[in-house]
């Protein structure tokens, strides 16, 4: 290439480092006394390892890890199941559309990429109010759905449009509605760009933060990963035995899971990139 | 009126500490603290009467925001709420801990998205005065200190468990003698040279820190000397007659910006948290500290190897200071809290059963007619309060929260680089263009 | 279309039967309208579901933004009517104007560095090799865990008693004031934000560099061309939608961030590291000024929207250029 090999050699150990160090502290870390982590932080403990920083953090009655995450899973799951549901038809229709309004149905429809919704949680709160929804699980998850939106139309519309067009035409002559030909023609293709929808979505949903805290706030006593592990470290931060544990374990389900996935998320956002 | 933050939302790691009943340090002397004549004065004169609760009528369960600080911790709240807890089965009290906003952001956040809690335990900025419960006028309120400070436009918004004062400085006697200062300073100038001899011995003359303590530590400083001076000020600043530049403020940000100069304080301090600066002081390595009363339990916590002493902030003529104080422990029910006949019963026991206040009290606060079991370090406390010449307040109106937002903001923008007077022109503009009575 | 085409039939049957086939033309161009407006109800339907969810949260609250801006609003009392007021102060208001420089200067320096090493770092790990994938891992995995994570994880490094400070004490030095200086601390604010970010680039150029036909590259080569004017006249051109891709995005996200903020310095010290959006949240709910949260609301939407404009009509014209 380029770069002779002992510089690109150099270079990828330079970067492996710089990536890799803070992992190796969140694991080593919280595994150590305040004292170990304050006189050695980099090191191994003078006592030894010891996994009693580790219980702590996992029976705090502040930080539930068990709770956080299983509700964030749910919500994981409830929104993409949600933003299939309501996404995937009408990809279908604008995918196999051909008149000019579905072109401006389309372009609503990714608006939301270009609104961060940091802006719009303001007068979003001010809507949801009025509907009731304020403070629900259920107000919350339409919000974080329509969020998705754009991406999900994007995938799904590039996606349908190299699907053959006879195969759902067959069903349209034989007479299917639409909605019968999406999911039983269309849908069971789509796996692998829903697939990668999940977990792109997954993500977004996984992490974010100032939407539950906002809409769900303190008061609802429901806490995501990451609105829990705020609320756990944030006012703790200078107690390290209780920070590096807690991230631990808001941390490391997820890296898990991405390690054993990692092809497979990485590969759908090089193809979905592709197909942009 | 409670600075915002002034506990700050951190609590101590090290659980251990829970601190229900203080119990002793080497530093504890088994004396009684009897409350000064000026305290009685100013405070109400009656001894708080504890009525028994009632029994059985009122169930259900009660969601309480309150202040987590290294010294009132969950277990604390716990501890506190436990007696009427057991002697009203069907009474549930959940406690809630504030976000990094503290209590204040977080009660607006939370009405905001309509989910409020049923009490509050925090000194609030009357801003949200319009959705909490008016206090009726009966005499387990009226026996609280500060009545009329907690009351707006007819209003008793919040009610007292106690009082605590914040103009003081706790100092390390032994960083004192080494230094050779003999007299504890009184005024401006006094204080800055007995910091410089402070540096010259190796010590880190004044204690600060980031957060929320480098204005409130200025605040601490500089109130007595505003109202006493000017007992309307905040009122004339709104006018437009008086200005913060024209001000005690000014002068005591003037030498602010000294100290930094000189290196009297740490110029790494705003990275520091409230417990670092806590540590700082209790392990030798600060000589001095600016913090309120509530500062002696974390200091007879650590138990320092050198004797702590304390002196009231100085002034700028070198007389004796009135101290900043305010309504220790205050609670305020929410109007539209589901549960507001019980809120209130709570409420009733937590600031005038004896029992309770006597477990607040062991937080170092002062109330009249109560005696308490105290370390030395809080009867010094006690004895400042009594050679002082009086009590005052802060601002006491809305958004009072962000003012001593703005104030944080300008102090700390000495560390960085900004003049005092342009620091202090910042709050000026701030007043006139936020400042809405 | 079906237009034409019915009206073709229509003209070809027309010569016939005159009568039966003009009430046959009729009668099917009436079925066909029918078809088509049942085709339409039918596709409404279906995009009903979106639009609604869209147009509840999406463009309502736009306008809400925009009417909650001329008001003053406290979150808890209803809206009362301030006018332009809100504008003219944000116009004056210092803070904003820092905090609005600092988030140019993040979005523009950020975008700059993270697609020069999202590209380098592309093109070093491009094989199928197990390294190269472990380094694919290593360098997306900031995106994963999210940026309340990360942010606390590097103010436990880079803070005053963290990990880095913490080793320096312990040698005997003094520390390095990563948070307590505000230059270290925008600096630092701009390196972790970077260095959590870049991992997209990576997989974006990485994605973009499979797009590039090998003949080309060969055909280069066997001109004679080395390595580096391979990338430059045959790789990168080919890129150049990726390219787009990795400025509009970045930017857009870079505008945006808060988290990060949030978990790292809290906006401090003295406030210096007070991005845009910290600003709107920060104002609104903790001075209850939810009016003037709004109106910076509007102007940060404004200026996104322009960016992103900007960028695609920008790049739109390299990309012709490109594929000419």
């Amino acid at each position: 290439m380029m770069l002779s090999r002992t510089a690109r050699v150099f270079a990828l150990l330079l970067l492996g480092l710089v990536m890799a160090v803070p992992i190796y502290l969140l694991l080593s870390n919280a595994f150590k006394s305040q004292q170990d982590i304050v006189a050695s932080p980099f090191g191994f403990p003078a006592q030894g390892f010891s996994l009693e920083y580790l219980v702590r953090a996992l029976n705090s009655q502040e930080f539930n890890v068990v709770g956080a995450y299983a509700i964030t899973v749910f919500f994981v799951l409830a929104v993409n199941a949600l933003a299939l549901l309501v996404t995937g038809p009408a990809a279908y229709v604008i995918a196999r559309g051909t008149r000019r309004y579905h072109r401006v149905v389309m372009l609503v429809l990714l608006m939301g990429l270009f609104i961060p919704s940091q802006a719009l949680i303001i007068p979003v709160i001010y809507v949801l109010k009025t509907l009731g929804l304020m403070g629900t699980i259920p107000g919350f998850l339409l919000f974080e759905t329509t969020l998705i939106i754009p991406l999900s139309i994007f995938l799904y519309v590039a996606f349908i449009q190299s699907i053959p067009r006879e195969l759902d035409e067959a069903a349209r002559i034989d007479g299917a509605t639409r909605l019968a030909t999406f999911w039983l023609i269309i849908f069971p293709l789509m796996r692998p760009v829903v697939a990668t929808a999940i977990i792109l979505n997954g993500i977004a949903v996984w992490s974010d933060f100032v939407n539950p805290q906002i809409i769900l706030g303190p008061g609802s006593g429901i806490y995501t990963v990451t609105t829990g592990v705020y609320a756990a470290i944030s006012k703790y931060s200078t107690d390290f035995t209780l920070v590096y544990p807690n991230m631990l374990l808001a941390a490391a389900p997820v890296m898990v899971f991405y390690i054993l996935m990692q092809r497979r998320i990485v590969g759908g956002l090089i193809s979905g990139a592709t197909k942009g | 009126m409670k600075l915002k933050n002034m506990f700050g939302t951190r609590s101590r790691g090290t659980a251990a500490a829970s601190v229900l009943v203080r119990t002793h340090s080497t530093h504890t002397a088994k004396a009684v603290v009897a409350m000064g004549v000026v305290a009685v004065a100013l405070l109400s004169g009656c001894t708080a009467g504890g009525d028994s609760p009632s029994e059985g009528e009122l169930t259900g369960t009660i969601r309480m925001l309150v202040e987590i600080t290294p010294a009132k911790t969950l277990s604390y709240y716990e501890g506190l709420v436990a007696p009427y807890v057991e002697s009203h089965p069907g009474v549930k009290v959940v406690f809630e801990t504030p976000s990094t906003d503290g209590p204040q952001g977080t009660l607006q956040q939370g009405l905001a998205s309509g989910d409020i809690p049923d009490i509050v335990q925090s000194n609030l900025d009357p801003v949200v005065a319009p959705q909490l419960l008016g206090f009726p006028d009966e005499a387990w309120v009226m026996d609280t200190p500060f009545v009329s400070a907690n009351t707006l436009d007819g209003q008793i918004y919040k009610v007292a468990t106690a009082a605590q004062i914040q103009s003081l400085v706790f100092y390390n006697k032994d960083a004192f003698d080494e230094a050779g200062i003999t007299t504890l300073p009184k005024s401006i100038d006094e204080f800055t040279a007995a910091l410089k001899k402070l540096k010259a011995a190796g010590y880190l003359p004044l204690q600060t820190a980031g957060e929320w303590v480098t204005g409130s530590q200025l605040i601490m400083m500089a109130q007595p000397d505003l109202m006493t001076t000017n007992p309307d000020f905040f009122a004339q600043a709104t006018s437009g007659e008086a200005t913060f530049a024209d001000s005690a403020y000014a002068t005591y940000m003037e030498a602010y910006e000294g100290w930094v100069k000189d290196g009297l304080v740490s110029d790494q301090a705003l990275g520091l948290k409230y417990e670092d600066a806590i540590a700082g002081f209790t392990s030798g390595k600060a000589a001095t500290i600016v913090m309120g009363n509530w500062l002696v339990n974390s200091i007879d916590e650590a138990n320092p190897t050198f004797p702590v002493g304390v002196f009231p902030t100085p002034t700028i003529d070198g007389s004796t200071p009135r101290q900043y104080g305010n309504a220790a422990q205050p609670y305020s029910i929410l109007k539209d809290s589901k549960n507001v006949a019980l809120a209130l019963d709570l409420v009733k026991y937590l600031v005038s059963d004896k029992t309770a206040v006597e477990t607040a009290l062991t937080q170092g606060d002062f109330r009249a007619g109560y005696s308490v079991t105290a370390s030395e370090l809080t009867m010094a406390v006690a004895q400042v309060l009594d050679d002082s010449p009086g009590l005052v307040s802060f601002y006491l109106g809305s958004g009072s929260s962000a003012f001593q937002d703005q104030v944080n903001l300008s102090v700390q923008s000495l560390y960085t680089g900004n003049s005092s007077s342009v620091a202090v022109a910042d709050i000026d503009t701030w007043w006139k263009t936020n400042a809405t009575n | 279309m079906q237009q034409t085409s019915s009206n073709a039939r229509g003209a070809a049957t027309a010569g016939r039967t005159p009568g039966a086939d003009s009430q046959r033309v009729i009668f099917s161009k009436a079925l066909r309208q029918r078809a088509r407006l049942r085709a339409v109800v039918n596709d409404s339907s279906l995009l009903a579901p979106p639009l609604v969810l869209v147009g509840l949260f999406v463009i309502v609250p736009i306008f809400v933004a925009l009417y909650l801006s001329f008001t003053n609003w406290t979150g808890f009392t209803p809206p009362t009517p301030a006018g332009l007021s809100n504008y003219v102060r944000l116009s004056q208001d210092r803070d904003v104007q820092y905090s609005l420089q600092l988030t140019a200067i993040i979005a523009v320096v950020g975008t700059i560095v993270c697609n020069v090493l999202g590209l380098g770092v592309a093109l070093l790990v491009n094989g199928n090799s197990k390294f190269n994938s472990l380094m694919r891992v290593l360098v997306f995995y900031p995106y994963v865990i999210g940026p309340i994570i990360i942010g606390f994880l590097w103010s436990s490094i880079l803070g005053s008693n963290g990990a880095i400070n913490a080793l320096l004490h312990s040698w005997g030095g003094e520390g390095f004031p990563f948070f307590a200086d505000p230059t270290w601390a925008a600096v630092s604010v701009i390196a972790v934000i970077i260095w959590s970010s870049f991992g997209v680039n990576v997989i974006l150029y990485l994605a973009g560099l499979q797009t590039i036909p090998e003949s080309l590259v060969e055909a280069a080569l066997i001109d004679g061309a080395s390595a580096w004017q391979t990338f430059w006249r045959v790789k990168l051109p080919v890129l150049a939608p990726t390219v787009t891709l990795n400025i509009v995005l970045p930017v857009i996200g870079l505008l945006r961030v808060y988290e990060l903020i949030l978990a790292l310095t809290e906006g401090g010290p003295a406030g210096t590291t007070r991005t845009l959006v910290y600003n709107i949240l920060n104002i609104s709910f903790r001075n209850t000024q939810f009016g003037y949260g709004a109106a910076q609301s509007v102007v940060l939407m404004i200026v996104i929207i322009i960016i992103t404009l900007l960028i695609i009509r920008l790049r739109r014209r390299s990309e012709e250029a490109v594929a000419a």
